[in-house]
């Protein structure tokens, strides 16, 4: 009995497709965990002086338009936060009046929702 | 048999091998990073590999639910093909009135090919209110007399006197097929499920004709609306076309072996 | 009294009765008919009686609008001496299977490089057939995009060799889309051509070749004494695949031109699924349908007569 178990386990399709099943079931959790739509940032002038009060806009590029989706403003040390997102390729924009503006970054996830924890601020270049 | 230098047989073989990989190569390298798209000269290596491509495809589209189409419809036609083909192999094994009418018929059957029968399959298949689905689109290959004959010849490899033995043993027909002839029909089984499973799979021109919701397209329809809907803009096309291509391949690879012997049976019983 | 109930307790000399068979008989051809339904009730709605309303349809006025009235030849007459295109498409589909040989020369090459005794041959076997099981619209996809005149490898190829000062946009010329498409066509297949021809060199006995080469053949004499001929029927049987193929080049075309530029490369089988299915139609569609099956007939009759017979004709759906 043993032997007919450990035959049937080793047979080339039950490996493959045995460790396909098992690299899904293992993305799923994972895509699981970490999907809660967050994206964290800071924003910041060009001499890395933190910005307050500064605009910044989400949008969602699907295969054919870019459109808006939401818009946050920067707290006292520049950072900003987007909770719930269900977007999977993104740009941030970010702007102040009279400070400066960022133009539109372009950011890919691996799944939708995924949470974005920005480690470079986003840098205010002078407006013309 | 005087011995030949080995090396220019290897050189003409690397050199063909290497023309039918390119179109893969190509397609893979442009899926992980869609510089050939604009970029130019073109490069052997992706200067900025990357997977989101992959995740365009997956999610700008319905991969899955046509992945699941087409799968539903291949496990049907592959079932099917088993059943019926295995029974009517039996039925002609056995001998009876109108056997050599029945066989004259399913050899004529085999010189009509599909492309000549679409116009009226379509209205049939209106007809029978079966536009739309997956019985619309599996029944007309759920039955194959090339199969059918493979089966017919294996069963004819298999001993009369152990049919007889178990007729004698009161075993009914049914068990009979089921019992004792398909077990060892294995090579049979494995051909016709080879076979059965990549005529549906790749199926184009069946589906094309009569899905119209985009609900249920399968794969290869799914592919091609793809194609119209963006052209060859994007770097996502491809990756579609790989993650269209990995599944037949993979199964190619698994069963090499059966996938060889079931086409060339298939040829020659012909 | 014959005890006629219990199988196991009757003795062998029990089928000595005639009663016996006569009684089973009925139930065991009951049961073969049974066996043999399912599978006759799908050719008989998707082959037989598709076939035989095709004929019907072709010579009959008839729109899913309304009524069929009797047409005689006017659809034929129409197809005949007015459509041009008929004619253009039925060429293009003499010649997709005209370029039939030219894969299977090649792939018998290629089956015969292989059949040698080298280290890696099943590799080599495994790379060359894997363009076979691929779906046909991403072959289709992957070539159309390989002769892209601004990006594609072969332009870019070709340039660099120095033979082109700029890409040409292969599949947009009106002579050259053509042959492009019957090479991706020959690109898919040619595995399928090997594997069938490898098997039939590998049924072909050895020791004919050691016989030839004592009585002093040399290699050349040898394959064209002893390996064509036994080879015959398979290679006309890859002759047949290849006219069957050609009807069904209805994907690649589908996906890399439909049909264009102009109907450049429009076959017979895309022209009448445009007809019937963009066009509404049917009947005229039916009469080119027509005509394709007795030119598929007659031509796979050609085949098998040339190749001696029983060569038969093999179905492949794709």
């Amino acid at each position: 009995m043993k032997e007919r178990f450990r035959s049937w386990l080793s047979n080339r399709y039950t490996i493959t497709l045995g460790s396909m099943a098992l690299l899904a079931a293992l993305w799923n959790i994972y895509v699981a965990m970490n999907n809660d739509g967050i994206i964290t940032g800071r924003v910041v002038d060009r001499n890395d002086q933190p910005v307050s009060g500064a605009i910044v806009v989400l949008s969602e590029k699907s295969l054919l338009v870019t459109a808006s989706r939401a818009k946050t403003t920067t707290n006292t040390d520049g950072t900003f936060r987007f909770t719930g997102h269900h977007l999977y390729h993104i740009y941030l924009e970010t702007y102040k009046e009279g400070v400066g503006r960022m133009p539109s970054k372009e950011f890919r996830l691996y799944f939708k929702g995924q949470n974005l924890f920005l480690k470079k601020p986003l840098v205010l270049a002078d407006s013309r | 048999m005087p011995k030949h230098p080995r090396w220019p047989i290897h050189l003409i073989l690397i050199f063909v091998s290497a023309l039918m990989l390119i179109p893969f190569i190509w397609v893979l390298k442009t899926s992980l990073s869609g510089e050939n798209i604009f970029a130019y000269p073109p490069s052997i290596f992706p200067r900025n590999p990357h997977l989101f491509y992959y995740v365009d495809v997956w999610y700008a589209i319905p991969f899955f639910r046509y992945l699941v189409n087409s799968v539903i419809v291949s496990a049907v036609v592959v079932l099917a093909n088993i059943f019926f083909n295995s029974m009517a192999g039996y039925a002609l094994t056995r001998d009876f009135p109108a056997k050599k009418t029945m066989i004259l018929l399913f050899l004529s059957c085999m010189m009509i090919p599909f492309q000549v029968t679409i116009i009226p399959a379509y209205l049939i298949t209106k007809k029978l209110a079966l536009l739309n689905s997956y019985l619309g689109m599996a029944l007309p290959v759920c039955s194959t007399i090339i199969c059918i004959f493979v089966f017919k010849a294996s069963f004819e490899a298999i001993p009369k006197s152990l049919i007889d033995a178990a007729r004698i043993d009161g075993l009914s027909e049914w068990k009979i097929v089921w019992r004792i002839l398909l077990p060892l029909s294995k090579s049979a089984i494995a051909t016709n499920v080879i076979l059965a499973f990549i005529w549906s799979w790749n199926n184009f021109l069946w589906p094309l004709i009569i899905i119209r919701d985009q609900e249920m397209q399968t794969l290869p329809l799914g592919l091609s609306r793809f194609l119209t809907v963006v052209e060859d803009t994007t770097g996502a096309l491809y990756a579609f076309c790989i993650m269209v291509l990995l599944p037949g391949l993979i199964l190619f690879l698994l069963a090499q072996k059966e996938f060889i012997a079931g086409l060339t049976t298939g040829a020659a019983k012909g | 009294m014959r005890n006629r109930h219990a199988f196991s307790e009757m003795s062998p000399m029990a089928f000595l009765n005639p009663d016996f068979f006569k009684r089973n008989r009925t139930r065991q051809l009951f049961l073969i008919w049974f066996f043999l339904t399912p599978s006759l009730v799908i050719f008989t709605l998707y082959r037989i009686i598709p076939l035989f309303w095709n004929g019907v349809l072709s010579f009959q006025f008839w729109s899913p609008y309304q009524e069929s009235q009797f047409a005689g030849f006017a659809h034929y007459e129409e197809m005949f001496f007015y459509d041009d295109v008929f004619w253009k498409v039925l060429w293009n589909t003499i010649l997709l299977m005209a370029s039939a040989p030219i894969g299977i020369a090649l792939a018998l090459l290629i089956a015969v490089l292989v059949n040698t005794p080298i280290r890696g041959r099943n590799v080599y076997r495994t790379i060359v057939f894997m363009s076979y099981p691929v779906m046909t619209v991403a072959v289709g996809i992957i070539w159309q995009w390989l002769y892209n005149e601004k990006v594609g490898l072969i332009n870019y190829v070709l340039i660099s060799l120095g033979i082109l000062q700029k890409g040409i946009p292969f599949l947009g010329n009106f002579t050259l889309a053509l042959p492009c498409v019957i090479l991706a066509s020959i690109w898919q297949v040619i595995g399928f051509y090997m594997i069938i021809l490898l098997g039939g060199l590998q049924n072909i006995d050895p020791s004919l070749y050691e016989v030839a080469a004592v009585d002093g053949a040399n290699a050349w004499n040898r394959f064209w004494k002893i390996t064509l001929p036994l080879l015959k029927p398979l290679i006309f049987l890859c002759f047949v695949i290849g006219i069957i193929n050609s009807f069904t080049a209805f994907d690649l075309i589908f996906v890399m031109t439909q049909g264009g530029p102009g109907h450049a490369t429009d076959l017979l089988i895309t022209r009448i699924y445009n007809v019937a299915f963009k066009l509404s139609k049917f009947d005229y569609a039916a009469a080119m349908t027509v005509v394709n099956f007795l030119f598929f007939l007659g031509l796979t009759l050609l085949a098998n007569k040339l190749a001696g017979g029983e060569a038969g004709a093999v179905e492949m759906e794709r």
